[in-house]
């Protein structure tokens, strides 16, 4: 099992300040995973999220981290390949140039994004996203292999060309995209691509999603690239040596992330201004409730929160479901960035060695 | 027991509307990430009950009693989905308390949020809809306003 950690870069009620402040302490929080021993940080690309995602520009926040860290990889995903988010050929450029400035320490992850507030700020027709993503999916890989790129394909027509630079890793770096249903699990696997899955779902729930994941990359498909079976999960994480100081922060770090993302993508509108969400500490019966009912075997896989022998033991439950890395998302907006860097600490220090 | 009286005026609207109308269709800029297949809402107790939600390309439809194969069945006691309409109860502490339990596909505790979440907000609209919406809440609810939980 590798750990890896997860920015969405939360913030609740920022200002100018506070948000500025946020960009520097994630920095410092990956300078220390990465002393940790850390696999990789993963960075999302979003736009207009306010509180939800403040991540808009993952590309250049990764290169500054590439420059402050030494080994930890630096998983640029998911970069938004609808072509009005980006240029496919921008997109190979970009994480060419990461690959290579990091000396091959990128993860690619692709994705055509979900959210009303940014497909319409981008002017995207939705109906065509998952056909953009797609083409531009096929495109990317070869502009890494081949030495003169050419397409024509329903929405690209690009004459030959030299895409450069090339990214040290060969033949590039490894390909994954999201998913979240059973079935887009499977399609991930067809296409030969790592899943960055939500964790959702109880343990036989996940554990067939895993089991449906490998069968479809062993029949995988793909249009030129390198396979890469790996199943990557993504939990809300607190881990503090205080049991119910780790549940108080978790819980509630767990809570704005959820109610933060049905707002954005599943109210059918696109929300300005605060987010009218709870923001305060569970209540002490919720938390009393909410700490019982973490390792109960009807509760979903869906957080790794509290002292370490309470992490260890949720997860356990992913190792058995086949889950090959947890990218744990310890950065939420209502959690402060000492505790993130005590919670990176006590996990790294207390839980990760157990997984060597 | 009576069914509670929140649940039953908000699905039995659902049931009716689109007996009368059809599924409700969806906006087709939305992707409804996630929100496809059969879903049982159970409510647990004396005055529970069960309806099914069928979500596919034509739209979203309610019927009472719950279907044989859903994908999932989100399980949960009236008072707490009473207090989710209402905007006393996160619908996220909720689950994380077990208070709302999913059987089968976890995803489908989203089309919960989005329910709770959309019904909460549907009065904010402006016009003919935010009046609809404001009238439906005060049926539903007995009273009008709604808070963040």
């Amino acid at each position: 099992m590798k750990f890896s950690i997860f920015y969405e870069m939360q913030i609740s009620d920022p200002t100018r300040e506070s948000e500025a402040k946020l960009f520097h302490e994630c920095v410092e929080q990956t300078m220390l995973a990465d002393e940790l021993g850390y696999h990789c940080v993963w960075e999302v690309e979003h736009h207009g999220l306010y509180e939800y995602s403040h991540s808009s520009a993952p590309e250049i926040f990764l290169s500054f981290v590439a420059a402050r860290t030494k080994r930890i990889r630096l998983g640029h995903g998911v970069t938004l390949l609808p072509h009005r988010y980006n240029h496919p050929i921008r997109i190979a450029e970009r994480i060419a140039t990461l690959d290579v400035l990091s000396e091959g320490r990128v993860n690619w992850g692709s994705g055509k994004s979900s959210s009303l507030v940014e497909q319409l700020a981008f002017e995207n027709d939705v109906r065509q996203l998952h056909d953009q993503w797609r083409e531009a999916l096929s495109m990317i890989p070869r502009m890494w292999q081949e030495d003169v790129f050419s397409f024509k394909g329903r929405f690209f027509d690009v004459p030959p060309t030299q895409v450069i630079p090339k990214p040290v890793q060969r033949p590039h770096p490894p390909l994954y995209a999201a998913c979240s249903k059973p079935e887009s699990a499977v399609q991930v696997g067809a296409l030969g691509l790592g899943a960055l899955n939500f964790a959702v779902g109880n343990d036989k729930y996940l554990k067939e999603k895993v089991v449906n994941y490998r069968s479809a990359v062993e029949h995988a498909r793909t249009d030129g690239w390198q396979v890469n079976n790996h199943f990557a999960c993504t939990p809300p994480c607190v881990v503090l040596d205080d049991d119910r100081e780790a549940c108080r922060h978790g819980f509630r770090g767990a809570r704005f992330f959820v109610e933060a993302l049905a707002r954005y993508y599943f109210a059918g509108d696109r929300p300005t201004g605060r987010l009218e969400l709870p923001r305060s500490d569970l209540s002490d019966a919720e938390l009393r409730e909410a700490m019982a009912f973490r390792t109960s075997k009807d509760a979903q896989l869906t957080a790794v929160v509290g002292e370490p022998s309470a992490a260890r033991e949720m997860i356990q439950r992913f190792v058995e479901a086949g889950v090959d890395e947890l990218i744990l998302i310890m950065q939420m907006g209502t959690v402060p960035h000492d505790i993130i860097m005590r919670s990176l600490r006590t996990f790294g220090e207390k839980v990760m060695p157990h997984y060597a | 027991m009576a069914i509670h009286p929140v649940a039953r005026r908000f699905f039995d609207t659902l049931v009716l509307v689109g007996k009368l109308r059809g599924p409700f269709p969806f906006d087709e800029r939305l992707e409804r990430p996630g929100l496809q297949g059969e879903v049982n809402f159970e409510l647990t107790g004396d005055n529970g009950w069960t309806w099914h939600c069928r979500l596919d390309s034509e739209g979203m439809i309610f019927r009472r009693g719950g279907g044989f194969e859903p994908v999932a069945t989100i399980s949960m006691a009236p008072e707490t989905f009473a207090a989710l309409m209402r905007g006393e109860q996160s619908f996220a502490t909720a689950q994380m308390t077990g208070r709302v339990r999913v059987r089968g596909d976890g995803h489908a505790t989203f089309i919960l949020g989005a329910m709770v979440t959309q019904f909460r907000r549907a009065s904010e609209q402006s016009g003919w809809r935010g009046k609809l919406a404001r009238g439906w809440q005060l049926f539903v609810l007995g009273e009008r306003k709604v808070s963040a939980a």
